[in-house]
């Protein structure tokens, strides 16, 4: 979807940035959602210092969701991700679901950073994708975590190897449009293979409090 | 930034989203691109003013261009020959709300006797940081992916009609089965998103593209010269 | 009126055929069209409309053109009508869906999906298929015609082999019933054994030669038998030798077969009355080999036969040869001016 080669941070076109797979579809329904006590709190990311939180989210952050959502609030978290003046980086809702042997986590977009609202009509262009994670408790107080990686997907694709609902864009970026049911289903039948997973994006997070 | 500025941007964005119905892909390719100079000028639309510019030849481009030569030695801002082809032919809109100056490209073709446009968001950076390299960039607090909106173009003296397609009207067909068109729907997050081909989307408007009940005036924005 | 009700079920079956395949392929080409699952009313709508040009081609093609396949030139009859109909057909399909549906299904919104290589898949792809079904169709016809006549021609030829077998010469039977009445006014002691041997004659030629093999064994004894008869009214001049050799118990033979070369060669040998006559027998058997030799003497006159009769013996019994035993059999009739020789081998 990158269109304009924009020097740094100026590049607003975030999907296959460091080829971390996202989907139209989230990889959870309703019934599969999991809570996992151990998540809430904040961590610090052991590589970067990186300083972020999770906590269960309320029904106050739940208001712009679905009423499907709204009532599953206990279920799922808030994940913020803060600078190093404690200036919210990133916000993101965060649902837990076991498929196969794993966890993973589906984030999902929770709001931009601004100091006004954004204008709408800028903004309806903005189509919020799922980000994929596998998360492992190392211990009671520490998790790695690892993403799934789109060009092992589109490699899969490409290759004919695998039927999987996606679309290709004009300037030839796949978009994953696969309902719940089929990610659900790649996601168990990859989960032990280390390739389907980004390196880039993987991690290890310890408790802070 | 506290959580009800957060809150009030996701009802923002998730409130108009339900009333905007977009597309994956551009209505618009580099071999069907039209240009129509009219469009070219500085409107008043509401409390906006927008300057609407041919992309080559606009700051915003110029701006990019510098930044990237300096930057990252390359020849062109664009990826790819088609995408030069495209936006060369291009016009970009900017305006500015609540400190942050909004681009959107906005590329037209001609279906039959009717001109459409397809616009696509580009960048919005603060006012007050015109290079914006900290990376204090709106939509990075998530993934999102870009789409794109379409409207039908009409000139009326020195004024423009932008009729937007009735998302709802769309919608209602698509729930009806009345409908054939390649859409995504998921119902847990309230997102929808028209994924019909490029060359769909072209015969769908060529088609269909006079028939009123495709728009209505509350989405219709009546640009005025200034 | 029969035949007009048969017919008129027949065309029943073959319009119920028609509906039901073209069923099948809207129940195809809705589920490939559709955009969701279940389909939806546009599906159907879409669904109907290609079917709506796409049949018409294909019931042209079946009806029209199909039959002109072997005519001469094929490009003018066949390839070249079929062409223009189908471009004709995907250019309507074409403006159909781009264009009029829109006036024709104003509640519904669609355009076509595929491009015009694709849409002429289609047509190409049903045109095959029907194409195959029909000529499956025409096969299993032909196939059931053919058995049919195979049946009729198997039938004609038991017929045939029947009538055949039927036209054993009456005349010997009404002779040796002469020669029995003869016997009997003279009180000849060999009446009774003579009487059994006619009845058991009589009783192969009626009941067991209905049969499509009988054992050898009793074909030769049958052959005894009428040697025997004949010997009655040639009395003792008649010289007759006969040798079997090899074992007839495990072979069997189709009846009659042997019998008109024994007939034939008394014919040949009564000169008026039975003279100084001879006929050599000779049957020897090596496995399923049989050689049947016959020689006899020749007659100066020939037994009068009615002229619709004669030569009918020999004929009859070629005509069965080849019927029964083709390329299994070797006949050979020589007639050596004095005597008459026929050599049969047969492989039974």
């Amino acid at each position: 979807m990158k269109k304009f080669i924009f020097p740094g941070a100026l590049c607003f076109i975030l999907v296959f940035l460091n080829s971390c797979l996202t989907t139209l579809h989230p990889i959870f329904t309703e019934k599969d959602l999991v809570f996992d006590h151990r998540l809430a709190g904040s961590w610090k990311k052991t590589k970067d210092g990186l300083s972020v939180s999770y906590r269960p989210a309320t029904t106050s952050d739940l208001e712009a969701l679905s009423p499907t959502l709204q009532r599953n609030a206990g279920k799922f978290y808030m994940y913020e991700e803060k600078d190093e003046q404690g200036r919210m980086k990133k916000a993101n809702f965060a649902f837990m679901v076991k498929l196969g042997k794993y966890y993973y986590l589906d984030y999902y977009p929770a709001g931009v950073k601004q100091t006004g609202p954004v204008d709408e009509f800028f903004a309806a262009h903005y189509i919020p994708m799922h980000s994929i994670y596998r998360i492992r408790f190392t211990t009671n107080n520490s998790f790695d975590i690892q993403q799934l990686d789109a060009g092992y997907l589109e490699n899969l694709i490409r290759n004919k190897k695998i039927r999987i609902r996606h679309e290709v864009t004009e300037d030839g970026s796949y978009v994953i449009t696969a309902p719940t049911e089929e990610l659900q289903k790649y996601i168990v039948k990859y989960s032990d293979i280390p390739e389907a997973y980004s390196n880039d994006n993987s991690a290890s997070y310890n408790k802070i409090n | 930034m506290n959580k009800k500025l957060f809150l009030a941007v996701s009802l923002t964005i998730l409130t108009f989203l339900s009333s905007c119905l977009t597309s994956l892909n551009r209505l618009v390719t580099h071999s069907t691109v039209s240009t129509d100079n009219r469009i070219m000028g500085n409107w008043q639309f509401e409390d906006l003013q927008i300057k609407i510019e041919s992309l080559p030849v606009s700051s915003f481009y110029k701006d990019l261009l510098a930044s990237v030569k300096a930057k990252e030695e390359v020849k062109s801002v664009f990826d790819s020959k088609e995408d030069s082809l495209l936006y060369s032919n291009s016009y970009v809109a900017d305006f500015v709300r609540n400190g942050y100056r909004y681009y959107m490209i906005c590329s037209l073709v001609k279906l039959g006797n009717d001109l459409f446009a397809n616009i696509e968001p580009v960048q919005a950076r603060p006012v007050n940081k015109p290079t914006d390299n900290d990376g204090d960039d709106l939509f990075s607090t998530g993934t999102y992916i870009t789409s794109n909106s379409i409207a039908k173009l009409v000139f009326k003296g020195n004024e423009i009609e932008f009729r937007f397609i009735d998302a709802e009207f769309v919608r209602e067909q698509l729930k009806k089965g009345n409908l054939a068109i390649k859409y995504e729907k998921d119902d847990l997050f309230s997102t929808d998103l028209i994924t019909a081909s490029s060359v769909d989307l072209q015969h769908f408007l060529a088609k269909y593209g006079k028939d009123q009940k495709l728009y209505n005036k509350e989405n219709t924005a009546t640009l005025k010269k200034i | 009126m029969f035949t007009g009700k048969i017919n008129r079920n027949n065309r029943n079956v073959r319009i119920m055929q028609h509906i039901l395949f073209i069923f099948l392929v809207f129940f195809i080409l809705l589920n490939t069209f559709k955009f969701n699952s279940p389909p939806a009313p546009v599906d159907y709508v879409y669904t109907t409309l290609f079917l709506a040009t796409v049949l018409p081609v294909v019931y042209l093609h079946l009806y029209w053109l199909l039959p002109k396949l072997r005519s001469k030139p094929f490009l003018v009859s066949y390839i070249i009508p079929l062409a223009l109909i189908t471009a004709a057909a995907i250019w309507v399909n074409i403006q159909l869906f781009d264009h009029w549906s829109a006036n024709l299904f104003p509640g519904f919104y669609f355009i076509s999906y595929f491009t015009w290589w694709e849409i002429s898949l289609f047509f190409i792809i049903l045109i095959l298929l029907t194409t195959l079904l029909k000529l499956s169709k025409s096969w299993f016809l032909v196939n059931q015609l053919q058995r049919e006549l195979l049946e009729k021609e198997k039938q004609r030829v038991q017929e045939e082999l029947k009538a055949l077998k039927a036209q054993v010469n009456p005349h010997f039977f009404f002779n040796t019933l002469n020669s029995i009445y003869s016997m009997s006014l003279d009180k000849d002691e060999r009446l009774p054994a003579t009487v059994l041997q006619l009845s058991e004659l009589m009783r192969y030629f009626l009941y067991q030669s209905n049969e499509d093999l009988v054992p050898l064994a009793k074909e030769i004894e049958v052959l005894k038998d009428y040697i025997a008869l004949q010997r009655i009214r040639s009395d003792e001049k008649l010289d007759i030798k006969t040798v079997i050799e090899g074992d007839a118990e495990q072979q069997k033979i189709a009846p009659l077969l042997l019998i008109p070369f024994l007939e034939n060669s008394f014919k040949h040998g009564v000169k008026g009355d039975v003279g100084a006559t001879f006929i050599d027998l000779k049957i020897s058997l090596n496995g399923n080999s049989l050689n049947f030799l016959l020689e006899n003497n020749k007659g100066t006159v020939d037994v009068v036969e009615k002229n619709d009769n004669k030569g009918l013996g020999l004929a009859n019994v070629k005509r069965r040869l080849d019927l029964l035993y083709p390329a299994r059999h070797h006949l050979i009739i020589q007639d050596q001016g004095k005597d008459f020789i026929v050599n049969l081998q047969l492989q039974l």
